[in-house]
């Protein structure tokens, strides 16, 4: 797998971020699909994703809560990824 | 702090073109330059290294593609940090590793914390040149393993006496466990010493069929691992 580039940027400048892509926080600070509504599950843990653990992915686009479980499953599905191409 | 200061040249680069970008342009951004951007204060870029460490492309030759590898990266990640650190993450992830991975994932965490994977590893391919199972069998060997772990390790306990050692260490080999884990550190490696010299003397190990070897831990002459294999002849 190429090196990702991993860039630490506090919940302002991720939520920028996110706004572009589409998505924007709730009262509680989960993560929302503005068009839909719906609160964003991570696909690794399973749980709302919040803006203080969010972490936005290359790949199909990931937006996951970033814990040292969820980064290392989506690295390693990543060279799944790369290993079937 | 400027965000210039905080992100760096390189970080603040990719912001200011990130939040220039439009459409579609914002997706293909990710998939173009692979950036990714994370919680301030998290920093991955240690799994990267460690995919690329033997340890770890030696298990995934050794057992594939299998669903424990992302909580092997976990662990050797958590083996790499300091006590305190380990601690903390051991204690925060273990009841989401639990939820998916059950025994097997807490075990490895567990590993991880005590400095062993490597050492698993290494054992493991022994083991594969030894006895040449299929991948499969091997698999189901490394899964056994992971699944009683607690029940194949013991750990000595500075204030532990000899006699303690010894009938912790016969207690295993009673009940007939094919490999067991004995770990000590600082002054409890000398008892065990002293323990795993007197049923040697004694035979008690050649007689039930038992071999064993040791390892330091974490590259630390004051943490080391006993394994103890029953050999078939």
């Amino acid at each position: 797998m190429a090196e990702l580039n991993l860039i630490q940027l506090d919940n302002e400048k991720r939520l920028e971020i996110l706004n572009k892509l589409g998505y924007n926080i709730d009262e509680g600070g989960y993560i929302i699909d503005i068009l839909t509504k719906k609160e964003v599950i991570c696909k690794y843990g399973g749980e709302k994703v919040h803006i203080n653990t969010v972490a936005i992915l290359p790949g199909s686009l990931a937006i996951i809560n970033a814990n040292p479980v969820t980064m290392a499953e989506y690295f390693m599905d990543m060279d799944n990824q790369d290993e079937q191409l | 702090m400027s965000n210039y200061e905080k992100l760096g040249e390189f970080g603040f680069g990719f912001f200011k073109s990130f939040l220039k970008e439009t459409g579609e342009g914002i997706r293909n951004f990710f998939v173009k330059y692979r950036v990714g951007f994370l919680p301030e204060g998290m920093d991955y870029s240690e799994y990267q290294k460690i995919k690329n460490k033997t340890v770890f492309k030696q298990l995934k030759f050794l057992i594939g593609n299998h669903p424990t590898l992302s909580i092997i990266l976990t662990g050797l990640y958590v083996s790499s940090l300091d006590k305190e650190l380990k601690k903390k993450i051991v204690e925060e992830n273990k009841q989401r590793i639990y939820n998916k991975y059950k025994s097997k994932g807490v075990s490895i965490m567990n590993m991880g914390a005590t400095g062993f994977i490597e050492d698993y590893v290494k054992w493991l391919t022994k083991y594969n040149v030894e006895k040449n199972p299929s991948q499969q069998e091997l698999i189901d060997f490394y899964e056994k393993i992971l699944e009683d772990w607690q029940e194949r390790s013991i750990f000595i306990q500075g204030f532990m006496q000899t006699l303690i050692i010894i009938s912790k260490i016969l207690g295993k080999v009673n009940v007939g466990k094919d490999v067991f884990f004995l770990f000590a550190c600082g002054n409890a490696i000398k008892t065990t010493e002293e323990a795993i010299s007197e049923i040697s003397i004694n035979n008690e190990l050649k007689e039930s069929g038992y071999k064993f070897l040791t390892e330091k831990l974490n590259n630390d002459d004051n943490e080391r691992v006993w394994i103890f294999e029953k050999k078939e002849d």
